[in-house]
């Protein structure tokens, strides 16, 4: 079923994992911040370290050591090279950090190759459907697990009825049509979809004057999807009329958050925070977790080689501790990692999905993002 | 006069059952009897794991949010001292004749062992990330610690603070000997199950599954556990699953399961193991459970986020 080419490399002692990313990756270099939903506002690449070192700690038990070999593509075309370079000096495992369209590109350039990606900042719902690859292990959940977390919160709260207010970037669509795909499978209704811009010009006020983008119709709440973040800060108590913002900002879908208190979280956001100044996000995490979730695999499976740990890593037995409540594994269908999202403020989390009551046959965590029956992927 | 003597027990404590309330930052107190409240000790911020003195007069409390244990007059009901710069205490033990403390400290992966006397720390020694549960060994040779964070419990001996590891399975939380003292037993709370480890070699021989009925694996987390004197059968308190699992020791067989409030954590049995007493995290309530029928008699609320509970007889 798993599509992987089984290449058999036996297993050394000291394993390499590599860290790639895109250098300048302009996601990372917005000088006010970018959105609260958009990235963290650091090269997440000290998660990985941070997790190397945790994974070392048990060396003693495992007889394993692990080093994380970092590189970076000059740009986005460069990742293949710059990740068959090093897989030709033996490194199997991958922790990319790269935006979608590099993602995919390297994604498809390393099909069949005796690779393991490992995505942590590309949350494009087509590298889990239409455009996924057997290589690709995505750990940042996808847009549809983000918008699905969003409407089963409003769904919890009986705010069924919603207004979109969409941006001009390609992102900005991306994440309005998740939500848009959220809202009918949950059921919520959309009252209307406006596209702002970020402007004073008066030629063009029904689009960059709040009053005016959120007047004249009936909701209970504003989505904003806004990843530049400069309309949406300014969006919350600037409303015609007094309805909560979520999306962009004020209630933020997000698969880690420095306020997340249970199951162990704040320990993990203090070391993080102690070793990068600055606190835990999304993608910190998600590098985390992937360097993580390789450690069980290969102290689990006993795996004599790379490809008996990937295929314990893809199975059912996997149980990750990602400080997030229930233990975390890859979904078969599209290898992307089952797990909670949190929904927060910007100095709280709210809640956490799923939401209670809303059930699934097999786990709760699949009615986040596409599920099996739903699936475009085709390994 | 027998019949006086059981109509009208005889206390030699005071009858107090004491719960640490984690976002209470305080301990309730409940009269064990009748369960009526009797008071609210506040304590340092974030109030954990509850450790007795050997004769009962003192109970230490452990503040995380304070860096500090509180000490608690069991009598006065009044905090009468702390021992403070303790990083992040959570659960602890007490050497059998009172005079040390053995702490997890969570945020720096590591087990302090403090002296009572002077208040400071003697040793202190790394153990893997996130350590959790501590336990010593009935004559204070060796204490284990349990790492979440690093799927290990740590082999300590105490005079040398030399450490062997032992790798468990996802998330070791607690700890419980077997009354003769030959195999520990370790919750693994993402795996959903208990570990056995062989004291003699320090391997894991086996485990022990949970899974109430109607529950998924992934609901299953097991944190707390008791065993009753005489090893026959261990209660295990089961997280999220909200109920708490009974094993016979023996056979090491789930032989039933005792719904209870919302995320038990802490358990403990009073002197004559006819009660059991669990902490429901979620629902901010206590169950007391009899152990002959297995039912709950009761429940009762308490504070914020209850999760360790301790009772003086």
């Amino acid at each position: 079923m798993l599509a992987i080419a089984a290449h058999a490399a036996p297993l050394s002692h000291d394993i390499a994992v590599g860290y790639v990313q895109v250098a300048d990756d302009p996601r990372y270099d917005a000088r006010e911040g970018p959105a609260e939903s958009t990235i963290t506002p650091g090269r997440p690449v000290v998660g990985a370290q941070m997790a190397i070192d945790e994974v070392n700690i048990d060396a003693g038990t495992s007889g394993l050591t692990y080093k994380l070999i970092e590189q970076d593509a000059a740009s986005g075309d460069k990742l293949a090279a710059t990740v068959d370079a090093m897989a030709a000096k033996g490194v199997h495992w991958f922790v990319v950090d790269a935006p979608d369209d590099a993602m995919t590109a390297l994604a498809k350039a390393e099909r069949g190759k005796d690779v393991i990606l490992f995505n942590i900042s590309a949350r494009s719902d087509a590298l889990r459907g239409a455009a996924c690859q057997p290589e690709l292990l995505n750990v940042i959940p996808s847009r549809a697990m983000l918008a699905d977390a969003l409407a089963q919160f409003l769904l919890a709260r009986k705010w069924p009825k919603v207004l979109v207010l969409r941006g001009p970037l390609p992102e900005d669509k991306a994440d309005a049509d998740a939500f848009a795909h959220a809202a009918k499978r949950f059921g919520l209704s959309i009252a209307a979809t406006r596209d702002f811009i970020v402007s004073n010009d008066p030629r063009h006020r029904d689009q960059d004057n709040v009053a005016l983008l959120t007047g004249d119709a009936t909701y209970d709440v504003i989505y904003v999807a806004d990843s530049d973040g400069t309309f949406a800060r300014g969006l919350p108590y600037a409303t015609i009329y007094p309805r909560p913002v979520i999306g962009a900002t004020g209630l933020v879908a997000t698969a880690w958050r420095w306020s997340w208190e249970r199951y162990g979280a704040p320990q993990v956001s203090h070391r993080f925070k102690k070793r990068a100044g600055r606190d835990m996000g999304a993608e910190d995490w998600a590098a985390w977790l992937a360097v993580r979730a390789l450690d069980d695999a290969v102290r689990e499976s006993k795996a004599a080689d790379s490809a008996g740990v990937d295929k314990y890593l893809l199975g059912p037995a996997m149980n990750i501790d990602g400080a997030k409540g229930p233990p975390l594994s890859f979904r078969d269908w599209d290898h992307q990692l089952r797990q909670p999202i949190l929904l927060a403020t910007a100095d709280a989390v709210i809640a956490d999905a799923p939401m209670s009551g809303f059930l699934h046959q097999t786990n709760v965590l699949d009615t986040l993002g596409y599920d099996k029956p739903e699936t475009k992927c085709k390994f | 006069m027998l019949v006086f003597l059981f109509s009208f027990p005889v206390f030699a404590g005071t009858n107090h059952l004491f719960v640490s309330n984690e976002k209470g930052n305080g301990v309730t107190v409940l009269n064990a009897t009748d369960y009526t409240p009797v008071a609210v000790i506040k304590t340092g911020a974030r109030p954990r794991g509850m450790v007795f003195s050997p004769d009962h007069k003192l109970l230490y409390v452990a503040c995380g949010g304070a860096d500090r244990i509180d000490i608690v007059d069991v009598v006065s009901l009044k905090v009468v001292g702390r021992i403070g710069d303790i990083d992040d205490p959570e659960t602890f033990d007490l050497d059998k004749k009172g005079e040390r403390l053995f702490i997890s400290n969570e945020d720096a992966g590591a087990l302090s062992i403090f002296d009572l006397a002077t208040k400071k720390q003697l040793k202190s020694v790394k153990v893997g990330l996130e350590p959790e549960g501590v336990l010593l060994n009935p004559d204070d040779t060796i204490v284990y610690v349990a790492s979440e964070g690093s799927n290990l419990v740590s082999v300590i001996d105490v005079a040398s603070g030399k450490r062997t590891d032992i790798g468990t399975d996802t998330r070791p939380r607690r700890f419980a000997l077997t009354p003769d003292g030959k195999e520990l037993w370790v919750s693994t709370e993402l795996a959903g199950k208990v570990d056995l480890i062989d004291v003699a070699t320090n391997k894991v021989t086996g485990s022990i599954d949970f899974l109430p009925p109607g529950m998924r694996k992934q609901d299953v987390s097991p944190v707390a556990l008791v065993m009753d004197k005489d090893g026959k059968t261990a209660f295990v308190t089961l997280g999220r699953a909200n109920h708490i699992g009974v094993v016979d020791v023996k056979s090491r067989k789930v032989t039933g399961y005792i719904l209870v409030g919302s995320r038990p954590w802490g358990i403990t049995f009073d002197k004559a193991q006819k009660r059991i007493f669990v902490a429901n995290g979620g629902s901010d309530d206590i169950s007391i459970i009899d152990v002959a029928s297995r039912k709950v008699l009761k429940s009762v609320p308490v504070g914020h986020y209850p999760y360790g509970v301790a009772i003086d007889e």
